[in-house]
């Protein structure tokens, strides 16, 4: 099995105390502080329409509040939450003993799962009402004004609702990762039978592994077909190989290589590899992951 | 006159109707709105667009980027706008892939005023022909 010294200490680590906590206070203080920011904004929306008919409602300043401040605001969350994805962070330091790396590392992308989030639902919805708003305005659309203002307080008042997943099939997990790039990739996919109904807790570990092989082989490598194979292996592990016929070759070396090693690194507990093949013009990723423990 | 045509791939619901909406309100023609890259590709296959306006953060699978080099590949002349919240993509995704020539990239948050919007698709039109 590959590295499996490696494997076994790092699975210790990730199923510590200390690893454990550090993670769900991560995770608290950033939800924590996007909730706060969040009814900020709420409370200012909410005083200046209070008590006010929608055709009342002061257009220009709800526009400031949102167009403006609420933008900044979150993106004041964003930047915590992404702050972590710098290059040359502390998961990268070679000084840190394996057990800070282990928190660092899975810190960095739980961070990103963050960014992500809050970019891709709580501001895009912010700015599309802001867009709503202006439009309503210009035509006197009071009905329109008062839609968005509902909505902004939906999003407001729960931002964070959505963030994290419940457990799925494995087969689901794996179809909701490759579904999205048909039409610009071909996929041969193997799923062992007793593995595609599971629901373990490591599913959205694996999919995550999946999503990050796929779009490394078609942005950097080119690639147009991938052949895909999940199957049990000894000590209640899983392997992932992933065939690629990437035209370009992937970086020799393992370090600092970004956001996707760190998410190989971390959900395999160090148990990975990758291997180009130039002669056969294809290159083949292929990651052990253990179904013990909790969510990583 | 001629209406510019557009599709639009978003994959928040919401923001998708808001900019269907107002795109149309100022006389432009959006002829396929979705939040599937697939389907944008099979539609641009099948029919002739002036523009595609992108979200770069498409959720799980590619990003608009890849949605964008996907859809010039096809049509070379196709203008392209990207729209993002994020003011720094690159805390995103680290290493980002190049958007195609001629493409406009612009934030969610400037947009708050539709006008803005139409001007870059003007742009993206005018870059590639």
């Amino acid at each position: 099995m590959l590295n499996s010294k490696i494997g076994s200490q790092r699975l210790k680590i990730r199923n510590s105390k200390l690893f454990q906590e550090s993670i769900r206070n991560f995770e608290e203080e950033t939800r924590n502080e996007l909730d706060l920011l969040a009814s900020k904004v709420n409370r200012q929306l909410h005083e200046l329409t209070v008590g006010k008919s929608a055709s009342e409602y002061p257009a220009a300043k709800i526009l400031e509040v949102i167009g403006t401040k609420a933008f900044r605001d979150l993106s004041i969350s964003l930047e915590n939450a992404t702050f972590v994805n710098e290059t040359e962070s502390a998961a990268d330091s070679e000084d840190l003993d394996l057990g800070a790396r282990v928190i660092n590392e899975k810190i960095q992308i739980i961070g990103h799962r963050w960014a992500v989030f809050i970019h891709g639902r709580v501001q895009t919805r912010v700015s599309a009402a802001a867009l709503m708003i202006e439009e309503a305005i210009k035509v006197g659309d009071s009905a329109a004004i008062s839609a968005a203002i509902e909505m902004l307080n939906e999003i407001l008042s729960n931002p964070a609702s959505g963030f994290g997943s419940h457990p799925q099939s494995l087969k689901d997990e794996i179809a909701a990762r490759l579904n999205p790039w048909e039409g610009l990739l071909d996929v041969e996919l193997t799923i062992a039978p007793e593995l595609s109904e599971q629901k373990s807790p490591r599913n959205q570990d694996i999919g995550e592994v999946v999503g990050e092989a796929i779009s490394n082989a078609v942005r950097h490598g080119l690639a147009r077909k991938i052949a895909l194979d999940i199957a049990p292996i000894e000590e209640n592990n899983i392997s992932i190989t992933i065939e690629d016929d990437a035209t370009e070759a992937p970086p020799n070396e393992k370090i600092k290589m970004g956001l996707g090693t760190k998410i190989f690194e971390s959900v395999s507990d160090g148990r990975w590899e990758l291997k180009r093949s130039n002669a056969e013009s294809k290159t083949i990723l292929k990651v052990v992951i253990s179904l013990d423990g909790t969510a990583n | 006159m001629k209406k510019t045509k557009v599709i639009l791939i978003e994959d928040e619901e919401f923001t998708r109707t808001t900019i269907r909406t107002a795109l149309t309100q100022q006389g432009l023609d959006i002829v396929f709105d979705t939040d599937r890259v697939s389907a944008a590709i099979e539609f641009a296959k099948r029919n002739e667009i002036d523009a595609a306006v992108i979200d770069y953060n498409l959720g799980n699978g590619p990003t608009g980027i890849d949605a964008a080099n996907a859809l010039r590949k096809n049509d070379p002349e196709l203008g392209i706008v990207l729209l993002t919240a994020f003011l720094n993509p690159l805390q995103l995704e680290s290493k980002m892939a190049k958007l195609p020539r001629g493409s406009k990239y612009l934030i969610k948050h400037s947009v708050s005023e539709i006008g803005v919007l139409v001007r870059e698709i003007e742009a993206a039109i005018s870059a590639k022909k």
